[in-house]
Parts: C-alpha cells; structure tokens; sequence
C-alpha cells in the first residue's frame, strides 16, 4: 500500500499535465518505506532536522527519528546495543569505537568539515583580533578540555601558533564555552564555526588563519543493513544536504 | 522492595565497573588528587559559609513571625527542588562580571568569575537549604518552653542561644552541616554554569568526573566511587546522629 | 506591697487586677481557660498583655497603655522565676549546672555559680543529682531540682504553674512539704487545681473563672465557705445549680430544694447551692430512717433532712473511712456500715438526703463582692 500510494500520486500528478507542483514527485518505483532512527553528533541538532524533513519530503511514507547527543555519548550507547540505523559524529576517533566495535553496515563517508572561530562578546570587551590576543594577560579566555574534542582541536591550533594559554576555564562542552562568552563572563574563547553561526547575533565570530590545522571531520555510516538507512546516507552526503551544511557553517570534506 | 532496588543496584552497578588493579593509581593522579583537594576545601568553605547564614535564616523562620515568612521559607528551600543549571544561570546574573553584584564588585576590583569564590558560592546556593530545614524543624521541635525557662532565670537572650537553644540543637546543627558538606561536595551543575571548571581552580570531583567519562571511563568510574563511599559515610553518620538526638531528647 | 499587677488580654477575653504582698503566697484556683496561666506569662514577661501595669518592688515590669509612656521589661530583667508543671531541666547540662544557670546568667562566675548552685541542691535534697544528666531523673526528682534552679536565681517572686500536677501521688506529698520550706517567707503565685495544694501552701486564694477575678479571701476563708462553684468543686462540695425561690432553689427538674441560709439573689435568678459530702447520706427508699443520720453534721444534734433527691448510683468509692456514693448529681460519705446495711450497687436507685441548714446559696457564676 506504502508502495502504491507514491505512484498513485504521481500518475495523477501527470494527468494534470498544466499543473507543475514546486516538489518534484518521487520517481515512479521508489520502494523506500518505514521508519530510520538517526543518531547524530549533537552539532549537527539544526542541520540534520533539515535534513530529516526534506528526506520525508522527497521520500513520503518514511520516517526520520532523530537522537541528538555528545558523539562519545552516542558511541557508546550503539557499542551497549541502542537500535541506531544510521550514525553521525563530529569525529573519526567515535566513529572508530562503532566500526571497531563490528556495528557499522558500511564503510564510513565524511560529509563534512568544521574549523574553530574566537568567539567573542557583541561589543568584544577586550578587543580581540587574533588567536595571539587570546593569550595576552588581559583577556579571559574560555576554551574547551584537551579531553574532548574541540579542546583537542584547540590544542592543535595553539601548537601551530606556537602560543601557550593560559585559560580562565576548560569547559566540557561547547556549549558550556558558548554560555561564559554569551553571559559575558569570559571576553574569549575558541569554538566551532557552526557554534557561531548557531549563536546568531549573541556573539561574533572572529576567523584565523591557524584554524586550517584543526580541521575536524564528520564521517556518517549506516549501521543497519536497510535500503532506507543507506538511501538516509547517501543524501547526507550529497549536494542537496552540501547546501544546507554550507548555510550552517560546516565546510566541504 | 522495588523502590529499594532501584537505589542500591545503580550502586551495586557501578561498583561491579569498578576497574579494582589500577584504582589507587586512578584515585591518586594529579587530576583527580587537584580535584579531591578543591572539593573538600571548597565545601568546607560552603559548610562554613551554611553555618554562618544559615543559622540566623533557621532561627528567623523558627522564632519569630512576619508578614511573607512562608514565601522567604519556600524560596530559601528553592535550590532544593530547582535543576542546579538553573541555580547557577541564577548566580551567574547575580554575581558573574556582568551580574547585578558582580558588576559592581567588579569596580571594587573583585572578581568572582572562575574563582574558587564562585564555586563556594555554587555549593553554597545549593546546600544552605539542608542546614536550614534540618535546623528550622529542630528549633521547632525543641519548642521555645527552654528557652522561656532560661529567661526567666535571668539569661539575656544571647545568652539564651548561647547556652540553651544552640545546645539544644547541636545534633540538628551537626547532621544539617554534614549533610550541607554532602551536597557541596556532590555539586555540579551550578558550578559548571557560574564557575567554570579548571584543574586546581573550579574543577571539583564532579566535574572531574564529567570530564574524565570523555576519554578516561575507568577513572571516572573510580572517582565516582569515592564519592559514593563519602555519601555512604555522611549518610551513616548522620542517622547515627539522629539516633542520638532522640536518645537524649526522648 | 511586693507585686501589682493589672492586666486586660482581649483576644483570650482575660482581664485581672492582683496583688501579691511581701512574703505572701498566693494560690490562683481556676477552670482550664480561665486565664491563669495567661496571668502568669504576663507577669514572667512571656506574654504581652493588651493593656496593663504590673510593678514589682518598686520596678515597673511593664506599663501599657495606661497613660503612662509604654514600658515593657524583657522576662531576664523582671526577676521572676517560673517553675512548671514539666521540670524542663536543660538535658544538655549536668543538674548541677542546671542550678548553676541563673547565678551565671547573673554574672557571677562559675566556681561562685557552682558553689551557690551546690547549697541549693543540698536545700532540695538533692546533692546525689548533682553530676548526673537530667535525663535519668525521675519526674519527682528533677522537680526537686527544678525548684533549686529556680530559687538559685534569687528571684523577688516565684510562679508555680500546678508545679505538683504530673508528679506520682506517691512522690508529691514530700515535694509538697519542701516546697511549705521553700515558700515560706518569699513571695509567690501558685496556680493549681488541687485544694491540698492551696491549704498547705497558700496564705490566700484567688478564684478566677472566665478570666475574671470572681473571689479571693484567705484560703481556709475561700474553700471552706465558697462563694463560687468552682471554689466549691475544688473545695470537693457538692454543687446543685437552680432558680432562686423564696426558701432555697429549684433545680431544672422542678424538684424544690429548702437551704437555711438564702442568697441575697431575687426570685428566678440563678443561684448555686453547696453542700459537703459528708453532710449528705443515702437510703434505698423514700421515706428515711432513724439510723440513717448522715456521717457529718455541722449545724446541730439533730439532722432535719428535708431535702430529698433522687438519683442512680454512678460510682461507689471507699474514702479512708467513708465510702463515697456518687450519682451524676450528688456525692455523699457514708459510713462502711451503712453501705454494708443497704447493700449498695452500681445502678441501684437512691434517694440523697441533707439537712438545708447545711447548704450554702449564692448567685451562679459570680463570687461576692465580684459582680461583672
């Protein structure tokens, strides 16, 4: 029934041969149906919801449940058996865990790339410019642990500089980075280009040249072997998603 | 039965994880030794701090009545039932750089922010409501029929908390302070919203904890089990407490 | 004079005028509610009256609104010492500590404390106590203790809120007798329900009812001859309430009752008639007897028992030497014999006879003198 209704429509859809709709009707004999539950790097929470919907859109009768976490989160609850068919991270070293771990269906694809940005206040108290900047005494300096990811990151950037920081905070999370700049408590900090644009006008970013050292990558794999879970992959990774990553921020891989 | 279970298997849970060859290694690396020692001076601090305000809180709450004292009681209890998260935005509107006090401090050239300051203030926020309910239902308890008594003995009413209320409800005190310590100790989401988290400075066991379970779970997991050992022996020690207020009382 | 004191408390409807002489003891008698121990709190400082005045020695404990500035001395500045009917040691100090607590609150320091604290205790027999914790004490002895403590801080007048209520009837007669010590020569107020109390104690008694002073006089005076039904109650009389009529009283049930000592009261007025149990006796049928004379004749050799009620046995209660008969409306003592001869039960009816020349009538609810 799932089967024909899509067909069915499209036959009508050309009798009404003066009418041409905005979406393009689904290719007659597309047999995807049912529902995929995606879990993703909760980086990708505005990009993946966009993606989700226009999936539905093209492919009427599935359905996208989406599961937002920390990658490392995610990682490991798919390695203690949690039902994901299609699995996205910010990071290769989580997307390991799971294809280390035998649960991938596929070989993972990257998607998409993400660099650092300072971050600042609106009125960037401190007048920050550079990456140099953020090491100077007078700037307080939020940026995230060595531990997770954009602190790894950080890391790399500071090395290549050749800058040592000496930080007011090494938050877990990049949103807890985000929260000291945003209240105004920090007058700096490093986060991902995407976290910016999210932020919208309660920060400004700031680009540097160092950010190239860090790039982190964001690889997508099917973990259950299904049509849908590959069709959900596929489009991830094609031009249609490249535009609405591009908007958010994210870079080309 | 079922109610018990959820508490203790959680715990049988986590000590099953506990990876035993390598935990006093993991309990004594630098981090987590930095993050042992800030919490225990900090929440020593905040106990202090709960003490200090909030013994005249409980014995305004107890003895004496105004207009509003049952809306002051529900919002000193607050922290109680509010998400820590909350708590600490809350702290950090009050006393971040940009904070209704902490602008002004900031003048006077104090700065709270990413302070051990502000993680006392956290634990604080968030364990005075122990003391003040412990205390406030002891004092009521103990009634004011003692305290008329050494009144009317002659006892100027200093001297009557001195030597007769404050007595009266030193096991109260005691239990409510060590449960405060708890709390303090265990606190995590204000401090991680108001004060940051950095080694040897903000980064107390929690958050150690939450940091760690990133790349190190094993830590994490032997971390975490101190902190349930001390919760243990609060918890024990407390009851212990009780029993011997009733004791004395009874 | 040592204390005066006048008090008005309008949201527990009380409003007194009292005093107390140097040295004297005055027992307050009372229905719970009356006010007495609105009365006491007043006096110790505990609480606030609406208006009044009340000077000890010389020293204004408090003014309010009664022309004057108002002055209100706090309970630690007054030196009045309250003991309750609890002893309400402090548990967390030693007994003698506990003694020792007013003369420190008075500043002396705490060898001279403990030294005046030790003479108190041996007053109160009670030295063995002195390093124990109040809690193992018995509730006879931490009274004893309770006493020392209240009279180590020297106080210029004592108030006895029925300090003898909760103890053990075995205990209270040898707290009784050093509390008579104690008492003598200082000045006190003692509020209790129990007449011994008042006799052994008391140089005068105050009846309070409704939170008005309805009689007082010197205590033999006051239970003896009552004016006032509760003094009466107390004093263990039987109370009969009717409507005055021209030779006594008629009770709700149309039974006329001849008392030889009418009340200045009108005809219809409620009126109380009073009469001691002992005066009264009992018979299992209407007409009396010639042996039946009751155990306890006041007014002459022979008994003119003109009164008759009659009633059902409630309760039957061997009194030392009398066994006291008692229905809903009457007690009367009669002696082991009589009650043997009438083979009395619980549930037999009976007919309660006494002599009007025995009874005492007054207005209901107002004592002489005391008209509200």
């Amino acid at each position: 029934m799932n089967v024909r209704l899509p067909a069915a429509a499209a036959l009508i859809a050309l009798g009404l041969t003066a009418c041409s709709g905005p979406a393009a009707p689904a290719p007659v004999g597309d047999a995807l149906s049912g529902t995929i539950v995606v879990y993703a790097a909760a980086s990708l929470t505005a990009t993946f919801t966009t993606l989700a919907a226009d999936f539905e859109a093209d492919h009427p009768g599935t359905t996208v449940t989406l599961n937002f976490a920390g990658s490392s989160d995610l990682a490991t609850q798919i390695t203690e058996g949690a039902p994901a068919d299609v699995f996205a991270t910010a990071d290769k070293k989580n997307m390991a865990k799971v294809t280390g771990a035998g649960l991938a269906a596929g070989t993972p694809m990257d998607f998409a790339t993400n660099t650092l940005e300072i971050a600042v206040p609106p009125d960037n108290p401190a007048g920050v410019t550079s990456l140099a900047d953020l090491a100077s005494a007078g700037v307080t300096t939020v940026v995230c642990a060595p531990q997770v990811p954009c602190g790894a990151a950080t890391a790399a950037v500071m090395a290549t500089a050749g800058l040592s920081l000496t930080p007011a905070s090494e938050e877990s999370s990049v949103t807890d980075v985000l929260g000291k700049i945003t209240s105004g408590e920090a007058d700096a900090g490093l986060v991902y280009v995407t976290d910016v644009r999210t932020a919208g006008d309660a920060v400004l970013g700031i680009e540097f040249p160092e950010s190239s050292s860090a790039v982190n990558t964001y690889p997508i794999v099917a973990v259950t072997d299904g049509a849908l879970a590959a069709a959900f992959v596929e489009y991830a990774t094609g031009s249609a998603a490249r535009d609405v990553l591009a908007a958010a921020g994210f870079g080309a891989p | 039965m079922v109610g018990a279970a959820l508490v203790v298997l959680p715990l049988v849970a986590i000590v099953a994880r506990v990876d035993w060859a390598h935990f006093v290694p993991l309990i004594t690396s630098e981090s987590s030794l930095a993050a042992l020692s800030l919490g225990l001076r900090t929440s020593l601090a905040a106990t202090a701090l709960c003490v200090l305000l909030g013994v005249p809180l409980a014995l305004t709450l107890a003895r004496t009545s105004f207009r509003g004292q049952r809306i002051l009681r529900a919002l000193v209890l607050l922290p109680l039932v509010l998400p820590p998260v909350v708590g600490g935005l809350a702290l950090l509107y009050t006393f971040g750089r940009r904070g209704m006090l902490g602008a002004p401090l900031r003048e006077l050239g104090v700065d709270i922010a990413f302070s051990p300051t502000a993680v006392v203030l956290a634990q604080t926020f968030v364990a005075m409501p122990f003391l003040v309910v412990s205390l406030e239902g002891a004092l009521r308890t103990v009634g004011t029929r003692y305290e008329a008594v050494g009144a009317t003995l002659g006892a100027r009413p200093t001297t009557v908390l001195r030597r007769v209320t404050l007595p009266l409800v030193l096991p109260a005190l005691v239990s409510g302070a060590v449960l405060s310590f708890a709390r303090a100790l265990g606190e995590f989401g204000a401090t991680l919203t108001f004060a940051g988290s950095l080694q040897g400075t903000t980064r107390t066991l929690p958050l150690e904890i939450y940091l760690q379970r990133e790349t190190d779970p094993d830590a994490a997991v032997a971390l975490s089990l101190v902190l349930v050992v001390v919760a243990v022996v609060i918890v024990a020690v407390t009851y212990r407490g009780r029993g011997s207020l009733m004791g004395r009382t009874g | 004079m040592t204390l005066s004191l006048r008090l008005r408390v309008d949201t527990r409807d009380v409003d007194l005028d009292l005093q107390v002489a140097a040295g004297e003891t005055v027992a307050i008698l009372g229905p719970n509610g009356a006010g007495k121990s609105t009365l006491l709190e007043a006096a110790a400082g505990l609480v606030r009256p609406d208006a009044g005045r009340a000077e000890l020695d010389g020293r204004v404990l408090f003014a309010l609104g009664s022309g004057e500035p108002d002055r209100w001395l706090p309970p630690h500045e007054r030196g009045i010492s309250l003991l309750a009917q609890e002893a309400l040691l402090f548990p967390h100090l030693s007994v003698l500590d506990n003694v020792a607590f007013g003369p420190r609150s008075a500043g002396a320091s705490t060898r001279e404390a403990r030294r005046r604290a030790a003479e108190w205790l041996a007053e109160v027999d009670g030295s063995e106590f002195a390093d124990r914790r109040p809690g193992g004490l018995s509730g006879g002895e931490a009274q004893r203790i309770a006493v020392a403590r209240a009279l180590a801080s020297e106080p210029r007048l004592l108030l006895l809120d029925e300090p003898l209520a909760s103890l053990d009837v075995s205990v209270a007669p040898a707290l009784r007798r050093m509390l008579r010590r104690v008492l003598a020569g200082r000045s006190a107020i003692l509020v209790t329900h129990d007449a011994l109390d008042a006799y052994t104690l008391a140089d005068r008694v105050v009846v309070i009812e409704g939170g008005r002073i309805v009689e007082q006089g010197a205590t033999r005076q006051v239970l003896e001859r009552p004016r006032s039904a509760f003094a009466a109650r107390i004093a263990g009389l039987n109370v009969l309430a009717g409507s005055r009529t021209a030779d006594g009283l008629r009770l709700p049930d149309g039974t006329g009752i001849t008392i030889g000592d009418p009340a200045p009261a009108p005809l219809g007025a409620p009126v109380i008639a009073a009469i001691r149990p002992l005066a009264v006796t009992v018979d299992t049928a209407p007409a009396g007897r010639a042996t039946d004379a009751p155990v306890g004749r006041t007014t002459g050799l022979t008994a003119r028992l003109d009164n008759t009620i009659r009633g059902t046995v409630h309760d039957l209660e061997p009194r030392g030497d009398v066994i006291r008969v008692s229905s809903g409306l009457l007690s009367a003592d009669i002696s082991p014999a009589v009650a043997a001869d009438l083979d009395l039960a619980v549930g037999d009816t009976v007919w309660f006879r006494f002599d009007g020349a025995d009874a005492v009538l007054y207005p209901a609810g107002t004592g002489s003198g005391h008209q509200k």
